[in-house]
């Protein structure tokens, strides 16, 4: 055995023990039934779930959009600004995580509802009160806050690793910075930009407390179905399975898809 | 230096840990007990209430090894269904408790060796309930029932018709001058329990014909709903952000003593009524001592202590007759023989039941 592999060993155990082991748990769980016989029972079953699934995959779109919207801007100037700014900003950033993820969102409930601290604020002001709580956007804005720092930091790090010669060359050969932007920046950071999609979009497409606390329990996403098959009232871990093994290929198909399309679109866009 | 530091830390570890153990067998000559129940559900200290654990370790010279808890019936059966842990305690309600009987997963109690048995109330026992025919794999530990906290001063406003009128029976729920203004659980078999009593069926249902007309009265009641919740009830109502919810007796105590608003109504069609037991799970490997801990749940001090402790009524005489007055003769916990008998016990479901009702409640709030 030479050194290399041996190197390896702990990562390999970690991989085998808590990747590879329960994933193919997952799919022995998925295709088959009590009497652990094998089935197609389960992943059929799921078509008439398709409204959760689709709901999931277009509100973890959505908040990835605007995710993005606002990470990709804020990281641009973050990177341009004084070193002490940047690690000022960046304390900013994850000061929030800190902060467990329930309490966050159930934080945000106090903060949309009715009676609710926004509500009354405006209502001192005289407009008001929205109906915020429970609704889908509530659910989305519960996304957006809670994994916006996954988007900002990877574009962010690939921003600064941007090699200044290159923006300083596009300068001297004439372009303005909207055309650095466009023909450098923006090329040069992709990399940076599809890691932070997928960090945001796989824990948005299977979150479950958020939609339950912001949603009012009527914007059912996938992450609550699953839940509800292994800890709910629905106990059925078969079909829990066969529902995160769907969900996990949809993402791989998904993940694939967006990788290639990188490497075109970046080799377009440099050549 | 750092090789020396290790040494005294790797030395210290293995001092203390036979410390701990010297020391735990002195204190504790008895062995161990294993404990998996509600999350809140025993008096632990707080609030000025007695330290129940703390209580029984002292008393019996037993160590509680371990204190798990649960939030839902079917978590707790998924963990001993799993066999991830054993225990040797464990409190389900009562539809699960004929599940646990019927899957052979609980065993029989002795219950010659439970001293205080006879403090318990006959309208709280399994063979009265339905839920454990013969009394023999159960003790109960609290019960309540199913009812509805309102908002009086909220309704008059939306309907300017006095609360009282409005509020009769589960059909308030479905009154569209509260649209938005009320919470539904977010359960399927409390849900589909309201809808059913509402209809004037039985809780426990299996005619399909009725399980379709709850299904679509659901479906009618879900514009009007603000939302499907649980244990947010008690923040939400106390906050007044809707005007009606569905809430069991001991949690509407809990919510009247924070909001003087509120208030509580008993449905006219009749409700559910729960009874949660203390079971031995069949893998138990202290046996001896659980009997010991269940006796000592039964004494009137200690019951008295934790239904205090919890707000759910008991169904221990002897505690109850402990009880403060304000919680001894409240109409809520401890409601009049009329209105219990027009409650019903949730039982098992056979499982076709059981995913019609998961898989359409999916479907409504969807």
């Amino acid at each position: 055995m030479n050194k290399g592999s041996f190197k390896f060993l702990p990562y390999g155990f970690w991989i085998i023990a808590f990747t590879i082991i329960p994933i193919l748990m997952i799919t022995w769980f998925a295709f088959t039934n009590e009497s652990r016989q094998f089935t197609f029972d389960n992943i059929l079953k799921i078509k008439s779930y398709a409204g959760v699934l689709v709901r999931s995959l277009v509100f973890a779109s959505i908040s990835t959009f605007i995710c993005l919207l606002i990470a990709y801007p804020f990281a641009y100037f973050m990177s341009r600004i004084s070193e002490n700014g940047q690690k000022m900003c960046i304390i900013l950033i994850m000061l929030p995580m800190w902060t467990n993820l329930l309490l966050r969102t159930y934080s945000w409930m106090t903060l949309l509802e009715n009676n609710g601290l926004i509500n009354n604020l405006l209502k001192l002001i005289g407009i008001g009160p929205f109906r915020m709580i429970n609704t889908p956007c509530a659910v989305i804005l519960g996304m957006v806050y809670d994994f916006l720092p996954f988007m900002i930091l990877p574009i962010y790090t690939i921003m600064t690793k941007i090699d200044k010669s290159l923006i300083e060359a596009g300068n001297d050969l004439g372009a303005n910075s909207m055309q650095t932007l466009r023909r450098i920046i923006l090329p040069l950071s992709i990399p940076g930009v599809l890691s932070g999609v997928s960090m945001v979009f796989v824990p948005a497409v299977s979150t479950f407390v958020i939609s339950r606390l912001l949603g009012g329990g009527s914007n059912v996403l996938i992450g609550d179905l699953i839940e509800s098959q292994f800890v709910g009232s629905a106990y059925n871990p078969w079909f829990g399975s066969a529902l995160s093994w769907v969900l996990m290929v949809v993402m791989l198909v998904i993940m694939a898809i967006t990788r290639k399309f990188d490497k075109n679109e970046t080799a377009g866009l440099l050549l | 230096m750092k090789k020396l530091i290790s040494v005294i830390l790797f030395i210290s570890i293995i001092v203390g840990c036979l410390g701990q153990t010297g020391c735990d067998n002195e204190k504790y000559p008895n062995g161990e007990i294993k404990i998996f129940c509600w999350g809140e559900y025993i008096a632990d200290g707080t609030f000025g209430s007695l330290d129940v654990i703390n209580e029984f370790e002292k008393e019996t010279k037993i160590r509680v090894s371990v204190f798990s808890t649960f939030d839902s019936n079917e978590q707790m059966y998924a963990k001993l269904k799993s066999n991830s842990a054993s225990y040797d305690i464990i409190m389900p309600s009562d539809y699960m408790i004929s599940r646990l009987i019927a899957e052979d997963m609980i065993q029989k109690i002795n219950i010659s060796e439970i001293t205080n048995y006879n403090q318990v109330m006959d309208r709280c026992k399994g063979s009265v309930c339905g839920y454990d025919p013969t009394d023999e794999y159960s003790v109960p530990y609290s019960w309540g029932t199913l009812g509805l906290v309102y908002n009086g001063p909220l309704i008059e406003q939306l309907t300017g018709q006095s609360a009282n009128e409005i509020v009769k029976g589960w059909d308030a729920l479905w009154n569209k001058k509260l649209a938005k203004e009320m919470f539904m659980f977010i359960n399927s078999r409390d849900s589909f329990g309201i809808a059913e009593k509402y209809l004037g069926y039985s809780l426990n249902t299996t005619n399909v014909c009725e399980l379709k007309n709850a299904y679509n009265a659901l479906k009618e009641q879900k514009p009007l709903v603000q939302a499907y919740i649980m244990d947010e009830i008690f923040d939400k109502m106390e906050n007044n952000e809707a005007a009606i919810a569905p809430a069991y007796s001991g949690d509407i105590i809990t919510m009247m003593n924070e909001n003087d608003k509120l208030s509580y109504c008993f449905p006219e069609q009749g409700s559910n009524i729960f009874v949660d037991g203390i079971c031995i799970p069949k893998n138990a490997k202290n046996i001896q001592n659980a009997h010991k801990f269940i006796d000592f749940l039964c004494k009137p001090n200690i019951a008295a202590a934790n239904a205090q402790y919890i707000s759910y009524s008991t169904p221990n005489v002897g505690a109850w007759e402990k009880l403060d007055d304000s919680l001894k003769y409240n109409k809520i916990a401890y409601p009049p023989d009329e209105i219990i008998n027009k409650c019903e016990t949730y039982m098992y479901l056979p499982p076709s039941v059981n995913s019609y009702i998961e898989s359409s409640w999916t479907e409504i709030r969807n």
